[in-house]
């Protein structure tokens, strides 16, 4: 019994019947598909034929597959391949020049880029320079490097400031700005397990899939410092080897052409002090990682392989202001109505409700709440501009 | 290079059902649509004695 048995699970044998059942259920489907229409087994067998040409060129030749990939009608199809593999579909070296996913490429491009950036995030001028400097060093070495194979992603990045200073919304721009996809995904460290981000078997994982699927991404790990120690071990290995094995599937997802950025609340004042040193930045990049260390209990493993850190600090009252003034605008002109005028009282009380607690954290919805009345008059008598005064009783 | 290649499909066949299940099919298709002027059987005269 027990020879029998260990017959049954050896993999030769079991390959062979898998091999076997599917010849004679293959030869009865084409059996019942001639009996319709012979050429019905035609196609049939042309569709098998080009999946396993494309499982092959997937595998072996990705850059031809990749200049097909390319073409719209064929998106779909390589799409699908890459779903019932579990593959990443091929990235084109072409993705990291002019016209590919990467939109921007030369220091002018970067220039404009920061300039933009600067335009919708303000009060971080000088994290936004440094972080499109950062991104052009990385996108330039990546241009120039012989070696396609395994590489880390173009840059991790760790943003320490308080709550609400715009860490998200930051990265969220520069996604938008850098790929022609924009893709942004979010994840709270403090609510999600490794299981939820890599998957377990026959689940996949939020992370490696949407990464799959979209391998120009930026991903934003909020609250590193809240993470387990399961996430802190998983991210280091995709932070330094820029892979990652998924339980379901055999092959690695790359993880080469991803932003990675980590946020943390916790060591900000810490930083703060010290960006009033006039620090060079190696100087800067080390006390930085042995403050945030010291603060967060974070692991070395994963703080080695962050390429920068950033502080970003709580904007000055002025600044504060013009965010206010800006959310207001874009508030009333979603709703088809432009903001002719605001009495500078109703701005300094907004920006007296934000505290350092919260940050701009409540501000959207503080904005909508204020406009709520004056949008839904303005739109009962069809009116195109809006002023905001006080009424002063 | 004939053994690097058999190397790299012995490899793909082992590690993905999808490679598998459609060589499988394209192989027994194909050889079904060879099969198939064989398969068909010509009419049988009628017999003599029909009015």
């Amino acid at each position: 019994m027990s020879h029998w048995a260990t017959q049954l699970v050896d993999p030769r044998l079991s390959q062979l019947l898998q091999i076997v059942s599917l010849t004679l259920l293959a030869w009865l489907g084409f059996k019942l598909l001639g009996r319709v229409h012979w050429l019905l087994a035609v196609v049939v067998v042309l569709l098998a034929a080009s999946n396993a040409i494309a499982v092959w060129l997937l595998r072996h030749e990705p850059q031809v597959l990749a200049g097909i990939y390319s073409k719209p009608f064929a998106k779909r199809y390589v799409d699908w391949v890459c779903r019932c593999t579990g593959d990443q579909p091929p990235v084109a070296h072409s993705s990291n020049k002019p016209g590919g996913e990467l939109v921007l490429h030369s220091d002018r491009d970067f220039g404009i880029a920061a300039y933009r950036a600067k335009q919708i995030v303000r009060g971080h001028d000088q994290v936004i320079d440094n972080l499109f400097s950062r991104i052009h060093e990385a996108v330039t070495l990546r241009q120039r490097r012989s070696d396609k194979g395994s590489q880390p992603p173009f840059a991790s990045l760790l943003l320490v400031g308080g709550d609400g200073v715009g860490k998200r919304y930051l990265s969220r721009v520069l996604a938008k700005l850098l790929f022609r996809s924009g893709g942004v995904l979010v994840f709270e460290c403090d609510r999600v397990t490794p299981e939820v981000l890599i998957g377990s078997r026959g689940t996949p994982g939020e992370l490696l899939e949407a990464v799959r699927r979209q391998p120009f991404q930026v991903v934003i790990f909020d609250k590193i410092d809240a993470a387990s120690a399961e996430l802190i071990q998983t991210l280091s290995s995709i932070v330094s080897r820029g892979t990652y094995r998924s339980p379901n599937s055999s092959r690695p997802i790359s993880f080469a052409n991803t932003i990675i950025v980590m946020t943390t609340t916790k060591a900000a004042s810490a930083l703060g002090s010290l960006a009033q040193k006039s620090l060079t930045e190696g100087t800067w990049h080390r006390e930085a990682m042995e403050l945030v260390v010291s603060e967060t209990l974070l692991d070395h493993s994963l703080l080695n392989a962050v390429s920068a850190v950033f502080l970003c600090q709580q904007t000055s009252d002025l600044v504060k202001a013009e965010i206010i003034a800006m959310l207001m605008k874009k508030e009333s002109k979603a709703h088809g109505v432009s903001l002719s005028r605001v009495d500078p009282e109703i701005i300094v009380s907004q920006v007296l409700q934000i505290d350092d607690a919260t940050g701009f954290g409540l501000v959207p919805h503080r904005i909508k709440l204020l406009l709520r009345k004056p949008l839904v008059a303005a739109t009962q008598h069809n009116h195109k501009l809006l002023s905001l005064r006080v009424r002063w009783s | 290079m004939t053994t690097r290649y058999s190397l790299l499909l012995v490899a793909l066949w082992n590690d993905s059902w999808f490679f598998r299940l459609n060589v499988i099919l394209a192989i027994v298709g194909l050889i079904y649509l060879l099969l198939l002027p064989a398969q068909q059987t010509t009419p049988l005269p009628p017999p003599a004695n029909t009015p």
